[in-house]
């Protein structure tokens, strides 16, 4: 079939894709859309325009030099309401958790300050010139290592998601869909490039014995965290992580020195890392039996389910993200899967009644955020959007009530249920 | 002699799966520039999938020695690159190949070797997980009389009169029974696997807000009293190295173990 002419291009562009207005992802490309005139105008009134004796009409930052230099940049002051959200818990001010604003951001990148937090007994303060990482248990030699010796290590830099495993659990155990923010209900997610040393390098200069087939990894925090992580995976893609977006893990992120298990969920990601020991079978620690496993409806419970299932949402529009009259919109939103690369994301706007592909950002980093991008032509009518995402394994994004079968009632970790969003007519978003 | 036919299909087996190799590399690098739509031919305008192709699948390490498949990311994509460039090996025999590929499934660096010995004294003062088997368990003993006095002391403010929460506060105790109810509720009696975690969270953890503050027996007296608030052990029981792990707790069994995760549930 010969391609068709440029001209059969931006008609048909301009087509919906799908229902309720969904245009062909790259309907934005190439004067695809026409735009809706007045109905799609943003109003630029009120810009503040100062007069210079040239007569020509400028901003005050153009009459003026600009303050000087700063040793660490901080977000522009009319960014204050970009922040983390969190609830103090009066009792136990250390245990709890803060969300990633993913409502007010955009690509794929947390920044660090806005990293998501899963703190069970506060931040610590750690000085990296104490701290030491131990390596024992079933290994031929017992090692100790300082973060000076750390530092000369072979390093590898790797963009991963990291997921509480409780993220979006109101979504799963609410009885009805939780009036909150993506911030409220998704934010316990986030996404940076890590940098440190491949794991399987320490455990290969201990030795690892025979009979050795999981770790034990534990923090040095009031917690004391400690998770049991498959072997085969600590030697597969798991980094002892030292840097986060280029500069030195914060103090909420496990500073000096924290785990990055790609994929897995969360809590394993051990923070403030102090010790791994290697084991014949798992420790059953407190956060792998009371916590972080899923009651199933015959009263048993999944225990090690450790990798998170493909995931979506869409972050624009979304609860507290508003239409402001119809016209032309891009729905946007993020997806990833624990089992490596999104391969595919559709959204519908007619409540899962027509599904149109959403264009993908590149690169597509497995086990990493992956932006998903649609122009969406709203009518004005009522309408409900949501996303559907699928995984290089095959996987695709159950709905909520497919998801709620398979567990108990109130259970919500590792949830990853298809989001909702219903759109007024005056435009306001809820979610459904 | 006999070999011949063999080397000569190796060897372009493998220039072959470089070829392709090469050719994904270059889809990427099209990929990420500038969508062209005219590259893409006629668009499916009813939802055609965002990426035609499936994920080429992991390259067959007996017969390559090729990228591992973790390369073509983002992270490691400068390595699949130096592996596509790199001409095939002068003698690619089969054997070669094979033995490499058995000998280097992954591509680990090698560090400089700069860790210290650890002697086992270091290790066993800062050791303290406890598996279900007991190992690590210190010496110490406790019961649950000797218990209630240190939870009465200095866990009941948190977790409520026999630790049974309340008022937005951790639950320890009760709920036997109600695990495939309408209302689960998990607690440490009904539905921890094991006593010997129940000790190893306490001395690492609690009180929260003085955590490793508790002797050793007042660990083993409060893990007592709280396996007999809901008739676990008997009154009177002495928790020790011994007894603890020998503990049934009424969900022992209630755990499946989804690592590996069964095949079943993959879709
Ligand atoms: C200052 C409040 C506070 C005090 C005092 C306290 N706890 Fe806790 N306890 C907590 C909090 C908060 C958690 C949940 C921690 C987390 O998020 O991981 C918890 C968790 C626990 C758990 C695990 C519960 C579960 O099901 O996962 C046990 C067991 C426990 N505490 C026992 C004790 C004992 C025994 C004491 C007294 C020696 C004690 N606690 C004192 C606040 C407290």
């Amino acid at each position: 079939m010969p391609p068709p002419k440029e001209t059969e291009f931006t008609e048909a562009l301009g087509e919906p894709v799908a229902g309720n207005g969904l245009l062909h992802r790259r309907a934005f490309l190439r004067g695809g859309v026409l735009f809706a005139g007045a109905a799609g105008a943003v109003s630029v009134a009120g810009v503040s325009i100062a007069a210079n004796p040239i007569g020509i009409d400028a901003p005050p930052s153009m009459l003026a030099p600009g303050r000087p230099f700063s040793p660490y940049g901080s977000p522009a002051a009319t960014e204050a309401a970009v922040i983390r959200s969190f609830t103090l818990n009066e009792r136990a001010p250390g245990t709890g958790s803060s969300r990633t604003p993913h409502h007010l951001l955009n690509g794929t990148i947390t920044p660090n300050g806005l990293h998501f937090e899963r703190h069970h007994n506060g931040v610590p303060t750690i000085d990296p010139a104490e701290h030491r990482l131990y390596i024992h248990g079933l290994v031929d030699r017992p090692l100790v290592f300082s973060m000076d010796a750390l530092m000369r290590y072979p390093m590898e830099s790797m963009i991963r998601f990291v997921e509480c495993a409780g993220n979006s659990g109101a979504a799963a155990t609410a009885l009805n869909p939780p009036r909150n923010t993506v911030q409220g209900i998704h934010g316990l997610l986030s996404c940076s490039e890590w940098t440190g040393i491949r794991l399987a390098v320490l455990l290969d200069e201990a030795g690892i014995q025979p009979d050795a087939n999981w770790i034990l990894a534990e923090g040095a925090d009031a917690a004391a965290m400690s998770r049991s992580i498959p072997l085969e995976k600590a030697m597969d893609d798991t980094l002892l992580a030292l840097y986060q977006n280029g500069e030195a893990i914060r103090p909420e992120q496990g500073y000096p020195m924290r785990l990055l298990v790609p994929g897995f969920q969360g809590n394993l990601n051990v923070k403030w890392l102090r010790r791994i020991e290697l084991t014949n079978g798992p420790t059953h620690t407190k956060d792998e039996t009371s916590k972080y496993s899923e009651l199933m409806p015959d009263g048993t419970a999944r225990q090690f389910w450790l990798e998170h299932g493909v995931k979506s949402f869409i972050a624009r529009p979304s609860y507290g993200v508003n239409l402001s009259g119809p016209g032309l919109y891009e729905i946007s939103g993020l997806a990833w899967s624990g089992y490596g690369r999104i391969t595919r994301v559709e959204v519908s706007a007619d409540n899962g009644a027509s599904w149109a592909d959403a264009a993908l950002g590149e690169p597509i980093v497995p086990k990493a955020l992956t932006r998903f991008r649609l122009p969406w032509e709203w009518s004005g009518q009522e309408a409900v959007v949501m996303s559907r995402a699928t995984d290089e394994r095959g996987n695709v994004q159950p709905t909520r009530d497919v998801w709620r079968t398979d567990f108990a009632p109130g259970q919500g970790y590792m949830y990853n249920g298809i989001q909702n969003w219903a759109v007024s007519a005056t435009g306001e978003v809820t979610n459904v | 002699m006999s070999r011949a036919p063999g080397i000569i299909f190796g060897f372009l087996a493998i220039v072959f799966l470089v070829l392709i190799l090469w050719s994904r590399r270059d889809d990427t690098a099209v990929v990420m520039t500038e969508p062209e739509l005219t590259e893409e031919g006629p668009v499916d305008l009813v939802a055609g999938p965002a990426v035609a192709d499936p994920v080429p699948a992991a390259p067959d390490p007996a017969v390559t020695p090729a990228p591992a498949p973790a390369a073509p990311d983002a992270a490691a994509a400068p390595a699949a690159v130096a592996a596509a460039e790199t001409p095939p090996p002068a003698d690619p025999g089969p054997a070669t190949v094979v033995a490499g590929a058995v000998e280097a499934p992954r591509e680990v660096a090698r560090g400089p070797g700069l860790g210290a010995p650890a002697t086992a004294e270091e290790i066993a003062r800062l050791n303290i997980s406890i598996p279900p088997d007991g190992r690590n368990l210190p010496p110490g003993r406790g019961t649950s009389a000797e218990g209630a006095l240190v939870f009465a002391q200095q866990c009941v403010a948190c977790h409520g009169s026999r630790g049974a929460g309340g008022d937005g506060m951790v639950t320890l105790t009760g709920g036997l029974g109600t695990l495939t109810t309408e209302r689960p509720v998990k607690t440490v009696s009904s539905f921890w696997p094991h006593a010997t975690t129940l000790f190893d969270y306490i001395r690492r953890a609690m009180p929260l807000n003085a955590p490793q503050s508790l002797t050793d027996d007042q660990v083993y007296a409060v893990v007592a009293y709280l396996l007999s608030v809901d008739d676990i052990i008997p009154i009177g029981t002495v928790l020790d190295q011994t007894t603890l792990p020998l503990v049934e707790m009424p969900n022992r069994d209630g755990f499946v173990n989804w690592w590996p995760e069964p095949a079943a549930a993959r879709n």
